[in-house]
């Protein structure tokens, strides 16, 4: 467990969009599983099994309310330090605005898109984790890719959005 | 000829689709410039979100993460906790049998050992952090080791088959050592399978104790690996002590042992195999 911190830090960290909230998320999932550690499934992955514990943890406080303002850490926490050449700060803002993409984006989309495209699950294993089919996972995957690019590079002069083969693509 | 659209192109991108339709939309993707686009820029926004989150995997883990995993739980003791605390209880003894047992063997048997000197099994320092590994996170091979005072940095998971782990685990005889030495001869690790026994998936597992030893300090694993019908040895579960040359040490705790235990308990079938039933299945190479 203790292997798998960075990751699980990782995690968290694009699940709540902040570092401290993502380190208490870790905490609390730490401490759940450590007593449960009996009831973890044998045969199955540790990994996906601390991954489904944070969730729950996770929905159980958004939906409680009681995680508010998260907003401003991502604000602190990627503060230009302005050493760096027009290049770098142009990329990090870029980043800045994906953290906030990805903040934004809906609750579903976000877990697919933090296991996936951040851990870097398979989308079976996501789909198991998530307990949802595998094309439910593909679809929220593309919609959050799609979100994310745009807003990604919105401010970019010579942008050009993800363009669509469907007419209503949404 | 595949239908172009969102979930078979982002499938494509991130490399999930079967080999005949990947290339069914390799080759569409030719003619179609604005699907390349798409594919492209799915990937684009693949590397960035990864980009965007990826420090926690750059830096130290916090102390107080860390923490949870080397004192005993205080707070919270629940009857979840206590529960386990007892089941680890009642398991320890069982486990401190097998191996006394097995350790009182070994002194007998060690005259008949050919070349091998006696590991010396207890000489660390008990005190030192005890770190819980358990899972997958990556590729575990003995070569890696090369940080014995960060813990973390011990990955469990699948066994490299180029690995002196991986030929001990299929070749070594319980309580025999085997030892690799790098070729700067500076970092030393002893290989030692302690017992053999079938896990309640019908696999066959090994319990075994790793002692590697740099110039930075020593490094004492003790881990359970499960062989796969092809032959893939996977780490399970490790209890990590880490032994720095000259630092000072916290004091140590069971609960990561106990956690090994327990793991132990849950998983195997029955006791661990005897001298012979292990020898047969070294020589058929685990049929």
């Amino acid at each position: 467990m203790v292997a798998m911190l960075p990751r699980l830090r990782r995690f968290a960290y694009a699940l709540t969009g902040s570092r401290d909230l993502g380190d208490d998320l870790v905490q609390a999932a730490c401490e759940r599983a450590l007593g449960r550690l009996d009831q973890w499934q044998k045969g199955t992955r540790l990994d996906s099994w601390m991954f489904r514990i944070m969730q729950t943890i996770w929905i159980d406080q958004m939906r409680a309310k009681k995680v508010r303002g998260h907003k401003t850490d991502l604000d602190a926490a990627s503060d230009i330090a302005g050493t760096d050449g027009e290049r770098a700060m142009e990329a990090r803002l870029t980043l800045k605005r994906v953290r906030s993409a990805v903040e934004d984006l809906p609750e579903e989309q976000r877990l697919v898109l933090t296991l996936v495209s951040i851990d870097g699950r398979s989308y079976k294993e996501a789909a198991e984790i998530l307990d949802v089919p595998v094309g439910t996972i593909t679809s929220r995957l593309a919609r959050a890719r799609r979100r994310l690019y745009e807003v990604a590079y919105e401010t970019t002069a010579n942008m050009t959005p993800i363009p669509s083969l469907e007419p209503n693509n949404g | 000829m595949v239908e172009l659209n969102d979930t078979v192109l982002i499938a494509y991108a991130d490399g999930e689709l079967d080999e005949k339709t990947a290339a069914e939309v390799e080759a569409a993707l030719k003619t179609d410039p604005v699907a390349q686009e798409i594919v492209d820029k799915f990937r684009e926004a693949a590397r960035l979100a990864g980009e965007a989150f990826d420090d926690p995997m750059h830096e130290e883990v916090p102390e107080r993460l860390l923490k949870l995993f080397e004192e005993p739980q205080q707070e919270d003791a629940g009857p979840e906790t206590s529960a386990a605390a007892s089941a680890e209880n009642t398991n320890i003894a069982d486990f401190s049998q097998i191996r006394a047992a097995r350790e009182a063997k070994k002194q007998t048997d060690s005259t008949a050992l050919e070349t091998r000197a006696p590991v010396r099994r207890f000489a660390l320092p008990l005190a030192a952090s005890v770190a819980l590994i358990v899972g997958i996170g990556g590729g575990f091979g003995l070569s890696n080791f090369t940080a014995p005072s960060a813990p973390e940095v011990v990955a469990a998971g699948t066994i490299a088959p180029s690995s002196a782990l991986h030929a001990a685990l299929e070749r070594t005889p319980s309580l025999q050592t085997l030892e690799e030495v790098s070729q700067d001869g500076l970092t030393k690790n002893q290989i030692e399978p302690l017992f053999t026994f079938v896990d309640t998936n019908d696999r066959h597992c090994r319990e075994y104790r790793v002692i590697g030893s740099n110039t930075g300090g020593t490094h004492d694993m003790t881990a359970v690996a499960c062989r796969s019908d092809s032959g893939v040895w996977t780490q399970q579960i490790a209890v990590v002590q880490e032994v720095p040359a000259n630092g000072t040490y916290s004091p140590a705790s069971g609960q990561a042992y106990g956690a090994l235990e327990s793991f132990l308990t849950e998983f195997m079938k029955d006791e661990p195999l005897d001298d012979a039933a292990e020898s047969r299945l070294l020589d058929s190479g685990w049929q």
